[in-house]
């Protein structure tokens, strides 16, 4: 009941929650009524309208979030998670065709898309070199990473150890050897 | 030498009933380096093909509760082998957190939020050739998502 009232309490300060109710008052007994055509028709106005701007920013990076939008990009982001992961455990994925219903800004898509790109990562690539040369020689040399071009790449050599955490360096990179 | 990578994950073909939405989901791949996936406008029932894995995340919320079986099976009927499927859980709490949610309704409006009962769609993917092989629940404050795989019998 504490954590009930808890919640009752950030209801009241959020302006936005999952669960509010319709653009159009209704009361719960004419939503009960409500067909499929009217839903979505309003689905897809919500969402090419005011809709969209919110929901672009809550499955974003972005910081004009409130804290209910935040819990939400949370929970999003963990089932996202454990698709990729099931996903990743399976080991088959590349190659295979998916067909995204709803895909809205590409959350699930795009990570699907990109899986495999760890090994061929500019990132990864950084890491094996290291790893190489660290054994040949125990020093690495000052100017190795200048030898790669990994503007794309924004995270440090032991986060790549996940493959998952590679997936925000998702430029196509060019990189010499 | 100058290597251009690409990636090699899924082939990917994504659709939203939002044209925004798709555009952005497409716009956000170019970006990324994604040139060979597919982002159009679709409703969900216009969907057409052929796909190994078909996933349907946090939509079905959208979706009145008479719908769903037919939802899923459509869902069912493009996969030849397996479904990620997400929806809100019907539990008293979440039907009374709604309730709670509805009775202050804050200057953001959005769409009537549907919330399913587990049994339903577990039938209606056991109607249509399927049997759940995964299950997930994840829960915050205000985020509920039961998660479903099921692959073709």
């Amino acid at each position: 009941m504490k954590q009930f009232s808890l919640l009752l309490t950030v209801i009241l300060a959020s302006s936005a929650s999952a669960f509010v109710p319709p653009s159009q008052p209704t009361s719960s007994s004419s939503a009960l009524f409500s067909n499929a055509v009217d839903d979505k028709t309003e689905v897809r106005e919500y969402f090419n309208t005011e809709g969209f701007n919110r929901w672009n920013k809550i499955y974003s990076e972005s910081d004009d979030v409130n804290k209910v939008q935040l819990d939400i990009r949370t929970g999003h982001d963990m089932t996202i998670q454990k698709i990729l992961n099931w996903v990743q455990v399976d080991g088959d994925i590349q190659g295979k065709t998916v067909c995204d219903c709803g895909c809205g800004v590409g959350s699930l898509a795009i990570p699907l898309a990109q899986m495999g790109e760890f090994f061929n990562s500019p990132c990864s690539l950084r890491m094996i070199a290291s790893m190489v040369l660290g054994s040949l020689g125990g020093i690495l040399p000052g100017n190795l990473f200048d030898i790669f071009d990994i503007s794309g790449c924004r995270c440090n050599i032991p986060t790549c150890f996940s493959p998952f955490s590679c997936l925000h360096s998702r430029n196509k990179t060019k990189f010499y050897i | 030498m100058n290597i251009s990578l690409k990636y090699t994950g899924a082939k990917v073909s994504a659709s939203d009933i939002s044209d925004s939405m798709a555009s952005e989901a497409g716009r956000r791949a170019k970006e990324l380096g994604i040139n060979d996936a597919k982002f159009y406008t679709s409703d969900l029932e216009s969907v057409t093909g052929s796909y190994d894995t078909v996933t349907c995340v946090d939509v079905a919320i959208h979706y009145p509760t008479e719908k769903m079986t037919e939802m899923i099976n459509h869902l069912c009927s493009l996969s030849t082998d397996r479904v990620f499927f997400s929806f809100a859980p019907k539990t008293w709490y979440y039907v009374a957190l709604k309730k709670v949610g509805e009775m202050f309704p804050g200057p953001s409006k959005t769409t009537r939020a549907y919330l399913h009962e587990e049994e339903v769609v577990r039938q209606a993917l056991k109607n249509a050739g399927f049997e759940i092989t995964r299950d997930e629940m994840t829960g915050t404050n205000f985020y509920f998502s039961r998660l479903f795989e099921a692959r073709r019998v």
